[in-house]
């Protein structure tokens, strides 16, 4: 059996480079072509200011109470979304999830505004049927999601006002736990 | 890592003698590690955002600079990705199993070190009760079996880096077309 030189350290390298920057460029470039990628100057994170000596706010509980927003039940929510279809009625809900998700099932009378891609779904006719609307009604999954209030924090103030907008924080998950019917598009 | 020499096992996995079950054994290392790297990048892949979520629970980035964690969240699953064909094929004989290996070993730290904090933050008694989105492309998973599939990852990795990746490579299909 004839010796086979071993790889040296440099070599080693030299392939984990070269590795590292196709993983870098395929990245970067299906990033940039996927109609999912994301914006990578953008901060998507939920931020309240931290009062002084206090932690910052971890839950979503304690960063709407930290941020001042208003919070619906499931009841308000399912009185309110039996009259949103009416666009005369100045009632609105929002769904942040995405749109794979929002497909397979959301409260009825819902527009799909997945903060991640607000750029592309806020039309100039969106944002002023946000602004016209007398109560705005953001959801997500429920639980822990961060989206319904990662999207309150985009539109408020620039879209809307805050005394508009209402987080209903049980969410998809609490809608659908309570027999609710989902439509599907 | 070997130095500049010669090395056996190197030798032995390129030779044109007879199979032995060195070759076996690496080539199924390498398809259980490239198609399950694929798998788990594929998923995150197609969900660059969820990808996002779960990696910002280990704020192990400084938060100034949001385009760090962004720009991990885009490129991690094409490194899992990239780095799964390339064991698949048997190139980047050592490059690839190397950058694996230093991924796969920072990752099991943090979902080590984040399984800890979240014990700590829910008040339960024994650490293997802690269950959560660690990123990894598989949803809720419970952490002590996490970090056991993890530990035998890190040390396949670490298996493919010392021995190379054996007789049946691209290369060698190549060759042998030749």
């Amino acid at each position: 059996m004839l010796p086979v030189p071993g790889p040296t350290m440099s070599s080693t390298l030299t392939e984990a480079g070269l590795f590292c920057a196709a993983a870098l460029a395929a990245g970067l470039a299906w990033n940039w072509l996927s109609p999912e990628g994301i914006r990578l100057e953008e901060d998507y994170r939920v931020a309240a200011p931290a009062a002084a000596g206090q932690p910052p706010a971890q839950t979503v509980a304690e960063l709407i109470r930290e941020l001042g927003y208003q919070t619906m039940s499931f009841e308000e929510v399912k009185d309110y979304a039996a009259v949103a279809q009416d666009p005369h009625n100045g009632i609105l809900l929002l769904d942040a999830r995405k749109a794979e998700s929002f497909r397979q099932g959301h409260i009825p009378g819902a527009v799909m505004l997945d903060p991640y891609h607000l750029d592309d779904l806020l039309s100039e006719e969106m944002r002023q049927t946000i602004a016209e609307a007398v109560v705005v009604i953001i959801y997500c999954t429920g639980g822990d999601c961060e989206d319904s209030l990662l999207l309150a924090q985009r539109l408020v103030p620039a879209v809307v006002g805050v005394e508009s907008v209402f987080l209903y924080v049980g969410g998809i998950n609490e809608w659908r736990e309570q027999g609710q019917a989902l439509e599907k598009d | 890592m070997a130095g500049a020499g010669t090395s056996a096992r190197e030798g032995l996995s390129d030779a044109a003698g007879p199979w032995s079950w060195v070759d076996f054994g690496l080539l199924a290392v390498r398809l259980y590690l490239g198609l399950h790297l694929i798998w788990y990048a594929l998923v995150k892949i197609g969900e660059p955002a969820d990808f996002l979520k779960a990696l910002r629970e280990y704020d192990i980035l400084p938060r100034t600079a949001p385009w760090l964690m962004n720009g991990l969240a885009v490129v991690l699953p094409w490194i899992e990705l990239l780095g799964g064909a390339a064991l698949l094929l048997g190139v980047l004989r050592r490059g690839v199993p190397l950058v694996l290996l230093l991924m796969l070993a920072t990752f099991t730290a943090a979902v080590a070190w984040r399984a800890r904090e979240l014990q700590q933050i829910e008040g339960l008694a024994g650490y293997c009760e802690v269950a959560f989105d660690c990123g990894c492309g598989a949803g809720v998973v419970a952490v002590c079996g996490k970090l056991l599939e993890n530990g035998l990852l890190v040390a396949l990795c670490a298996l493919l880096l010392a021995t190379g990746p054996g007789r049946w490579t691209a290369g060698w299909l190549l060759r042998k077309r030749a």
